[in-house]
């Protein structure tokens, strides 16, 4: 015999094993006990012998100084099996009923009785009920799915799991739905659709218990939950397709999962989008703790949502990441999704006031050295702190920014969120955040180093002074450039900085930024102007060691500087004492001839090129399919590439088809290829798809 | 050891009915095959099967009569019936024809279908009742099969908070 505390607050008793074993002890422990629940399986010993067992059992207890005196609540669960015949079960079911009642006078405190998985036919329970409680059925008596009428007694019946037949039909099935086994009844939900399982869930424990495993089989969902991946199935799209979301809501069982990843798709009606989010939202707000969470948005339609919708929609999401930051998160990822009809960004108001915080007086600057041993995990604090950037009068153009903390008078605690990325694919709706909105969320999570977002259109302003522990931000999309200077300046511990090229920040913005340790800055393809302009930062960045130049891939015209750019950028780096390492990444195209002709490497060698072009000493190239003619492709730039710059240290070229693997001397250049690192001292590394060069030599004949 | 086709085996239901049947008929049920094979002499005793009654058998070998000969899912072929469940909800016209029973019936055919380990006809039966079910509210699944509603008023309102955007469309 076993004894746990099952479910609520009921001791559980379960005589499935019961035998005469029992250990007086038991009558000392139940005498604490106001909750009952006994279960028996009766297919496990023979009938009368289970009933007989539990009886001694019960009455021997009873010896044991009226060790049921507490109890209130009762509740007899009977298990049945496969094995167990139906007309086994129906036999022990009035034996058992009939010694309820004699066990009944035990429990003389007893306000409740409830029967779960009895199967009887009404005319027994009405016999039953008169003799316990002396129960007469009336004409107004209802019965219906098991819930009670009002006996005329002190305790209150609940024969909620007793099923009851329809009064109205004269036949009483005798082998039933609920008679099928968990296998076979999981064998049927396997043919159901989500929808129904949804339906299915909501009909009874049971069956909600195992539609719930319906949902472990059909996901990927590991137990005991480290990973929860909803994407394997396609993503929910519809009302239809609800949902192993539900599922999961229903669940009971998850409490702490390590990473959660889905994938939401809209397709017509903004409004599942929505209901899939408030869903999550209930789902993550009964969890205990979650690592990472990765949320895709996948958008289909080719209609724009109206501007009350898109409002609705961010105040939704933005619960649901305050939800999540606080349920231990260290990851965040929302991926916005792309949209086949290009529409324009949903227009919100632009703000363009600063931040509507403002200091209490100068005196309550406290420097960000004392705002630092605060941004680790530290406990939530009753109430939550934001950072309140001075105004730019208060703050010494390049000197260390300041930063205050102001108490919050409302907000959840303080989220976890390490990392958090935010980011959407061209033309879509959704995941896109209006700055404003974001800023509470960021502000309790004091602790975010690292962040990602798209900006479609809108300025960072209000975002300025919320993130300062921030050492990695990555900014996309169309953004008012004075926005994100003033953002930039109050990150004072940012490590690396990649921008949009569409941003095109002027020489003046580039003034406002304060001169911090800012070791690494990459940029997206450049207008050539640009990198003037970035080069320029790197004076007002002293520290600068690296800046990246990424060609937008499949860019139909791949970025080189120009003579004049390249004039304007050495004079430029004359001005660094220790000039950065440029690192280029250029995607060659298809349809374009990678090097225009001006550029020819006879003309390099003695124009202005040379001092630059010797100072790069990383470079990443990406050859697409149009460059085929440079049979096989990657030996020839390597070629040309050396020859532009010689001073280069890392070379890793990309080929969009596979290299042969080994080159042989019938390709081009072969000799000289196998010669390169005499010919090239400084290079120090050359991979060619990942893979060292030398290896495709070295395998040759 | 291969016994010749014409074997006829006799088996006995928990109601005593007996039933005197082909050998391969009877081996479309996995769990009687395996009986058979363990048993090397041949035995005049009937196979007890005290977990089917004898209307439910008739009914389970006129099934297996039908399909007798057909090859017998193997343990290889179980992968890709579990993909190809997943596309189908069909079931064959005389399927279709031998399951039209009522409920009880059906849910004996099952419980039958299973303690016999008869693959196909489980199968049947699953996708019979999954149709049954398909598309309707929990209120109606309930009425459909007498199932008693056994959460709490508090739970219930829970529930029907969570269905609240789904009733609203």
């Amino acid at each position: 015999m076993s004894a746990s505390v099952v479910d609520s607050d009921f001791y559980e008793l379960s005589f499935h094993e019961f035998g005469g074993s029992l250990d007086s002890g038991r009558g000392l422990e139940m005498s604490y006990v106001t909750k009952i629940a006994i279960k028996i399986q009766p297919e496990t010993l023979p009938r009368y012998s289970c009933i007989n067992q539990l009886d001694k059992f019960l009455n021997l207890q009873e010896d044991s100084a009226s060790c049921y005196g507490q109890v209130e609540h009762l509740r007899f669960l009977v298990q049945h099996t496969h094995s167990h015949h139906p007309t086994q079960i129906r036999s022990f079911n009035p034996d058992l009923l009939s010694k309820i009642i004699h066990w009944l006078r035990i429990f003389w405190r007893l306000k409740e009785l409830s029967f779960v998985s009895i199967r009887l036919p009404e005319s027994e329970i009405f016999s039953f009920l008169r003799q316990v409680a002396g129960f007469c059925p009336t004409i107004t008596t209802v019965i219906l799915n098991g819930r009670l009428f009002d006996p005329k007694s002190a305790v209150d019946f609940q024969l909620s799991r007793m099923p009851f037949y329809d009064a109205t039909t004269s036949h009483q099935p005798k082998t039933v739905f609920m008679d099928l086994v968990d296998d076979v009844l999981l064998l049927i939900f396997r043919e159901l659709p989500p929808t129904t399982l949804y339906s299915l869930a909501s009909v009874s424990r049971r069956i909600q218990l195992l539609t719930l495993s319906s949902y472990l089989g059909k996901y990927k969902i590991s137990t005991p939950f480290d990973t929860i991946d909803l994407t394997s199935t396609g993503s929910f799209s519809h009302f239809n397709e609800l949902d192993a979301l539900s599922g999961l809501l229903i669940s009971v069982f998850i409490k702490n999962i390590t990473t959660f990843t889905c994938k939401i798709s809209h397709k017509g009606c903004t409004y599942f989008s929505l209901f899939h989010v408030d869903r999550l939202e209930r789902f993550f707000s009964r969890l205990d703790s979650c690592k990472k969470v990765k949320i895709e948005f996948e958008s289909s339609s080719s209609h724009r949502p109206h501007d009350q919708l898109t409002k609705k929609w961010e105040a939704t999401l933005i619960r649901l990441l305050d939800v999540i930051s606080t349920r231990g998160c260290e990851k965040l990822e929302i991926v916005g999704g792309g949209c086949s009809n290009s529409h324009q960004i949903p227009t919100h108001v632009q703000i363009t006031a600063p931040p509507v915080i403002k200091l209490k007086s100068p005196t309550k600057l406290k420097r960000i050295s004392r705002i630092l041993p605060f941004l680790g995990s530290k406990p939530a604090e009753s109430s939550t702190t934001i950072y309140i950037p001075p105004t730019p009068s208060e703050l010494p153009l390049f000197g260390t920014p300041f930063y205050s903390l102001a108490t919050q008078p409302r907000g959840p605690t303080q989220g976890t969120l390490r990392s958090l990325s935010i980011s959407t694919r061209s033309g879509a709706h959704f995941g896109e955040f209006v700055p404003s909105e974001l800023s509470p969320l960021l502000a309790r999570n004091p602790s975010l180093t690292h962040l990602t977002f798209t900006m479609a259109g809108r300025s960072l302003h209000p975002l300025a002074g919320s993130v300062p522990a921030l050492t990695h931000l990555e900014i996309s999309g169309h953004s008012p450039t004075e926005g994100i200077f003033e953002f930039l300046r109050y990150v004072p511990l940012l490590r690396r900085l990649k921008l949009d090229p569409s941003l095109q920040p002027r020489w003046e913005d580039m003034e406002m930024l304060p001169r911090f340790n800012l070791p690494r800055l990459e940029v997206i393809h450049s207008p050539s102007f640009y990198i003037a302009h970035i080069l320029t930062a790197g004076i007002i960045l002293p520290n600068l060691r690296s800046i990246t130049i990424v060609q937008q891939p499949f860019s139909m015209i791949p970025y080189l500087p120009t003579p004049s750019d390249v004039k304007a950028i050495t004079e430029r780096l004359l001005a660094y004492r220790n000039p950065p390492e440029l690192v280029m990444e250029i995607n060659l195209c298809a349809h374009t001839i990678w090097m225009p002709h001006e550029l020819s490497v006879q003309r390099i060698t003695n124009d202005v090129w040379p001092d630059w072009l010797a100072s790069v000493s990383g470079l990443t190239v990406v050859v697409l399919r149009g460059v085929a003619r440079f049979s096989p492709s990657a030996p020839g730039v390597i070629l040309l590439v050396l020859a532009l710059f010689p001073g280069l240290k890392h070379l890793h070229i990309f080929t969009e088809t596979p290299l042969p693997t080994h080159l042989t001397a019938g390709h081009f250049h072969h000799d000289l290829i196998k010669s390169i690192h005499e010919k090239f001292p400084s290079l120090e590394t050359l991979n060619v798809n990942r893979r060292p060069f030398s290896t495709y030599l070295t395998s040759a004949t | 050891m291969a016994a010749p086709a014409t074997q006829q085996i006799k088996i006995r239901c928990n109601d005593e009915k007996e039933f005197t049947v082909d050998r391969d008929v009877l081996e479309r049920s996995v769990l009687i095959k395996n009986m058979l094979e363990d048993v090397t002499e041949q035995q005049d005793a009937p196979i007890p099967l005290p977990n089917v009654s004898g209307p439910v058998m008739a009914k389970v070998l006129e099934y297996c009569t039908h399909h007798r000969g057909e090859p017998l899912p193997s343990a290889d072929t179980e992968q890709s019936q579990d993909e190809t469940r997943k596309r189908t909800t069909d079931i064959s016209e005389w399927d279709q024809k031998f399951i039209t029973v009522d409920q009880e019936m059906l849910f004996e055919i099952i419980l039958a279908a299973n303690y016999l380990d008869i693959k196909s006809l489980l199968d049947v039966g699953c996708k019979t009742v999954a149709n049954m079910i398909k598309g309707k509210t929990p209120e109606e699944i309930r009425k459909l099969f007498n199932i008693v509603n056994d959460f709490t008023p508090e739970e219930e309102a829970q529930i029907k908070k969570e269905n609240e955007w789904a009733e609203d469309r």
